[in-house]
Parts: structure tokens; C-alpha cells; sequence
């Protein structure tokens, strides 16, 4: 019986791990043949006309157009099993050394904001539920709604408007000193707060009749005791699978924050290259955005095929 | 949640009318007073004016214009083209589906507007290209919608009745499984209208939407943002501006999905 178990745990990783790595492969021939959407030769619009022939000669050789698609194909294999994303075009660097740091710089940024919004969101559902008061309940979630629906090119002005301008508390942007990380990761957390907050709420309210929680009553326990922990614990594999699903988002939010607020992040580089048209950089920043997003869906997976005995 | 819906069709409509002010007053969303940059609101001028002495009310409703020109047939193409492939996919099962399903789960490995961005990256600036880069990325929505709904209806009575008479399968997708699907479709196709403004706006935001003269919601919000400190109505209407047309269209697909939970 616990051999069968394990087995079956083992083939839901096999075949999981198996699907994940089709994905990152169809993931990275989408973002590497992107390129031929570009009508008529790519290099002439990349480097822009009037440039000398000799330019235009040894970038197509730098960027491997000049060879058939087959051979690209291959080429672009190769690069993905020995993890080589070429050589910027503008700064001549390998396009590895560029993107480390900042995708170091972004995970730092979302790392915070979803530590902000598990740290803030969940608590704030657990007291207003605490509260037992229809209207302030409506009333949060209308404004916890409004906030999920607002895009974050125009929370991060709103904020730099408080914060910065009036209150004159935080740089307005930037990357020195440790209050600068601030206003973007809040700027990223706000709508997954609202959202955590939400699902907390209503979570918690549904649970309030549950058996669990009268046993736990009957037994004499706090009522913020039992909230905090009993219905924590119920509440926390969807909470779980709501920051998966909401992680896209935040990513995606990400690239715009880090340009409002010249945050060095991999969706700054992005936005950067494309200006730029230095395009190996954007293909390897779009590539490493979605894996990021791919990678922490399946991680998450795995946590709540774990956590979830009931879905093995 | 029907009277936040009733109320959210207002937000449009107003929008339109001004619209057809603007066409029958010939409003000018490019003259500039360069006395008046970044005035704020006054009588001839309700929003202000921006950093070109433009004013910003007629650049708003311009923008209206051109915005959702891009948005409601982005989301008229991706409405039909996605229903269509959910349905066909869902009825005939087998391969097809397999392949459909397959491209949704690499279409979604691209979180938000990433894939518009990078569809967009690669081609140049105009009106055809920055629609076909919000298509690309969302008709899965509808896409997915369609299947599963087809999936359900498909084991459903009157289905099988018609199947059994011997109706082809695209007229039974035609005439049974499409008219019952589309409450669902209707409530995804606001969420979808408010996700493609966002999506439109951002990337003009970005500088890869409409470009220069030409206003755009997501461009003169950039432009704003550089004039914060100095002009702080002109971030605050463009914003407003933006965040009341997404709200109405989630609002109004909420009233609908509860209408039909009901």
C-alpha cells in the first residue's frame, strides 16, 4: 500500500517534470522565433538604414540570420541546453551578464511585495471577519475590488503622489539606500493584498458554521485564537493556489513598476532593449520572465500535491 | 451588484456623447497655447491644460477614440475567433483539443501583458500590428470559456436529440451549444474589454502603442508622470479617466455573472 503511494507520487513528478520542460522549450522557440514577425529582413530594421554594409554584415553574423533555418534551429538548441543567450548588440556583453543581476533585482521586488501582501492581505480578512459587521465586510471588499482592477501604471503615480510629494517620506525612485525598495514593492503587493484580503474574507466567513470551528468554541478557545489558527490552517492551500494564480499579474506589473520607478529589473531591461532593438537581450528577458512565472506554478504544485492528500 | 451594473453603463455612454461633441463641435485635441502650459482646470478648459498647452479634456476623449477603435475590435475578433475554436474543440474532442489546449497552456506561460509586449517588441508601431499583439494574447480566454461550457452542454438532452436526428456538427454547435453559451461568453467579454484597455494602455505607456502626436490614455499618462510634481491634475484626470472605464466594464461583467448565477 505505501509503495503503491510513493509510485504514484513518483509518476505525478515524472510526468509533471516532463511537461514543464515541453513548456520551457515551446516557451523558448516562441520567444526565440519571434523575431521573423519582424516584415521584410530584421537587420535593416534593427540597426535602422543608413548604416554602413560592414554594421549590417556583422551583426546578421552575430545573430546567426545570415545561415538557414534549419541550422538556426539547431544553433538555438544548442543555446538552450548550454544556457548561451549570445551578446548584446548595443553593449556588447554577454546577454548572461546583463540579465543575472537584474533578474536578481526583480525577484527581490516581487519576493517583497508578496511577503507585504501575505503579511498584511491575510491578517485584514482575519479581523474584518473578526468584526462580525456586514457593512464594514461590504465595504472592504468594494474597496479591496477597485483596488485588485486598478493597473499598476496607475497606482505607482498615485503613490509617488502620497508618499513622495506630500508626506515626503520615500524617494520617489531610484535604487539607493533600503527605503527605495518601498513604493514599488507596494505599488506590486496592493492588488495581491486586496485579493488575499478578499479570498480571506470570504473563506473565513464560510467557515464560521463549520463543525471544526464549534468544537473549537465548545472546547472554551479565544475566538482570535481559533481564527489564527484553526481557520488559518483550513483557509491555507486556496490561499496558496491564489498567489499562484495572482504571481502573472505581479510579474507582468512588474515590468511597468520597474520603468515608472528606474528600478533595474529584468522588465526595465526589456522595455530598454526594445527601444534599443537590441534584441537578444529581449529575447532572453521574455524567456526568462515566463520560465520564472512557469517554474513557480509547477513548484506550487508539487506544495499543494503535497499539502492536498485528497488530490493524490 | 445589478444597480453597480445598471450605474456602470453610464460611464460609456457619456463617453460617447462627448465623443459625438467632438466630432460635431471639431474639437482640436493639437492646438497649443504655449501661455497656458500646465494650467490647471478653469472654465474652458474643465481638466487643465498639459505640458504643450493642449487641453487635456479634448486629449482625453481623442483618446477615447483611438483607444477603443483597438480595444472593441480586438475584442470583437477575439470573441468570435475564440468561441469558435472553444466550441470546435470542445464538440469534435480528440486531437483537436489536445492541440488547442497545448497552445493555451504555452500562450498562458506568458503572465499579463508580456506576450503583448513581446509581439509588439518585434513589429513596427501601427494600428494593424498593436492589434494583432492584444488578439494574440486574448482569445484564450474566450477560448477556454467555450470549451468547457461545449464539454458540459455536450452530454445535455437536447444535444443528443440532435445528434440523433443526424444534424451536422456545426449545426448543432451552430443553433444548440452557441445560443446557450453565450451568457457565459458576454460576462468574459467585459472582463476581456477591461483587461484590453489595460493592455492597450500599458503599452502606449510604454511607448509601444500610438505613437507621438497622436493622444492615447496610456501615452499622456507617461507624459504626465514626468510633470508630477508641477501639475498634479493632469496624472490625477488621465487616471481617472482610465480607471472608471475599467472599473464600469468589471462591474458590468460582476452584474452579469451574478444575474446568471442567480
Amino acid at each position: 500500500m505505501l509503495e503503491k503511494k510513493s509510485l504514484s507520487m513518483n509518476n505525478f513528478f515524472v510526468k509533471k517534470m516532463i511537461h514543464f520542460f515541453l513548456l520551457v522549450l515551446s516557451v523558448y522557440l516562441l520567444s526565440f522565433f519571434l523575431v521573423r514577425l519582424i516584415p521584410g529582413d530584421p537587420v535593416d530594421i534593427l540597426v535602422g538604414i543608413g548604416n554602413s554594409s560592414v554594421d549590417v554584415a556583422l551583426i546578421k553574423q552575430q545573430l546567426g540570420l545570415e545561415q538557414s533555418f534549419f541550422v538556426q534551429l539547431k544553433t538555438a538548441f544548442k543555446n538552450l541546453v548550454l544556457f548561451d543567450f549570445g551578446v548584446s548588440i548595443h553593449q556588447g556583453l554577454p546577454v548572461n551578464d546583463i540579465i543575472k543581476p537584474a533578474l536578481l533585482n526583480t525577484y527581490k521586488l516581487a519576493v517583497t511585495a508578496i511577503i507585504i501582501s501575505i503579511l498584511l492581505g491575510i491578517p485584514l480578512g482575519l479581523f474584518v471577519s473578526l468584526t462580525n459587521k456586514n457593512e464594514i465586510t461590504n465595504a472592504v471588499k468594494q474597496i479591496c475590488n477597485i483596488i485588485i482592477a486598478i493597473p499598476s501604471f496607475i497606482l505607482a503615480p498615485i503613490l509617488i503622489l502620497i508618499f513622495s510629494m506630500q508626506l515626503n517620506w520615500l524617494p520617489v525612485s531610484g535604487m539607493n539606500g533600503h527605503l527605495s525598495i518601498v513604493l514599488p514593492s507596494l505599488t506590486l503587493a496592493l492588488g495581491l493584498l486586496c485579493y488575499l484580503a478578499n479570498m480571506t474574507l470570504d473563506c473565513a466567513n464560510d467557515l464560521k458554521e463549520n463543525a471544526i470551528i464549534t468544537t473549537a468554541r465548545s472546547k472554551g478557545l479565544r475566538v482570535e485564537k481559533i481564527y489564527f489558527i484553526h481557520i488559518l490552517r483550513l483557509i491555507s492551500l486556496p490561499l496558496v493556489t491564489a498567489i499562484g494564480m495572482q504571481l502573472g499579474g505581479l510579474l507582468s506589473g512588474a515590468i511597468i513598476t520597474e520603468m515608472i520607478f528606474s528600478w533595474d529589473g529584468v522588465g526595465k531591461i526589456l522595455i530598454d532593449s526594445i527601444h534599443q532593438r537590441d534584441y537578444p537581450i529581449t529575447q532572453a528577458a521574455i524567456f526568462f520572465i515566463a520560465i520564472t512565472f512557469v517554474a513557480i506554478n509547477f513548484t506550487l504544485e508539487f506544495i499543494y500535491h503535497k499539502l492536498d492528500p485528497r488530490i493524490r | 451588484m445589478i444597480k453597480m451594473m445598471k450605474i456602470s453603463f453610464l460611464t460609456p455612454a457619456i463617453f460617447l456623447i462627448l465623443v459625438t461633441f467632438n466630432f460635431s463641435f471639431n474639437w482640436d485635441p493639437y492646438v497649443m497655447n504655449f501661455e497656458l502650459i500646465l494650467e490647471t482646470p478653469q472654465w474652458n478648459a474643465p481638466f487643465g491644460y498639459d505640458d504643450f498647452g493642449r487641453d487635456i479634456f479634448i486629449r482625453l476623449i481623442n483618446g477615447f477614440v483611438s483607444s477603443f477603435q483597438i480595444v472593441i475590435l480586438a475584442a470583437l475578433i477575439t470573441f468570435t475567433f475564440g468561441t469558435f475554436l472553444g466550441c470546435v474543440a470542445g464538440f469534435y474532442g480528440g486531437f483537436l483539443d489536445r492541440f488547442l489546449l497545448s497552445v493555451i497552456t504555452i500562450i498562458q506561460a506568458f503572465p499579463g501583458i508580456l506576450l503583448v509586449i513581446a509581439v509588439a517588441a518585434f513589429l513596427e508601431t501601427s494600428f494593424l500590428s498593436i492589434l494583432f499583439a492584444l488578439t494574440v494574447s486574448s482569445w484564450i480566454g474566450f477560448a477556454r470559456i467555450a470549451r468547457s461550457q461545449t464539454l458540459s452542454l455536450k452530454e445535455a438532452d437536447f444535444v443528443k436529440a440532435a445528434v440523433s436526428m443526424g444534424s451536422g456538427k456545426l449545426r448543432i454547435i451552430r443553433k444548440h451549444i452557441f445560443p446557450n453559451i453565450l451568457n457565459a461568453i458576454f460576462v468574459e467579454l467585459n472582463f476581456t474589454i477591461a483587461n484590453l484597455i489595460i493592455a492597450e494602455a500599458g503599452l502606449s505607456f510604454l511607448g509601444l502603442g500610438v505613437s507621438a502626436p497622436f493622444p492615447s490614455w496610456g501615452s499622456m499618462l507617461r507624459d504626465s508622470i514626468d510633470y508630477l510634481l508641477v501639475a498634479p491634475h493632469y496624472v490625477v484626470f488621465v487616471s481617472l479617466c482610465i480607471i472608471s472605464m475599467i472599473l464600469s466594464f468589471n462591474a458590468i461583467g460582476a452584474g452579469l455573472l451574478n444575474n446568471e448565477n442567480k
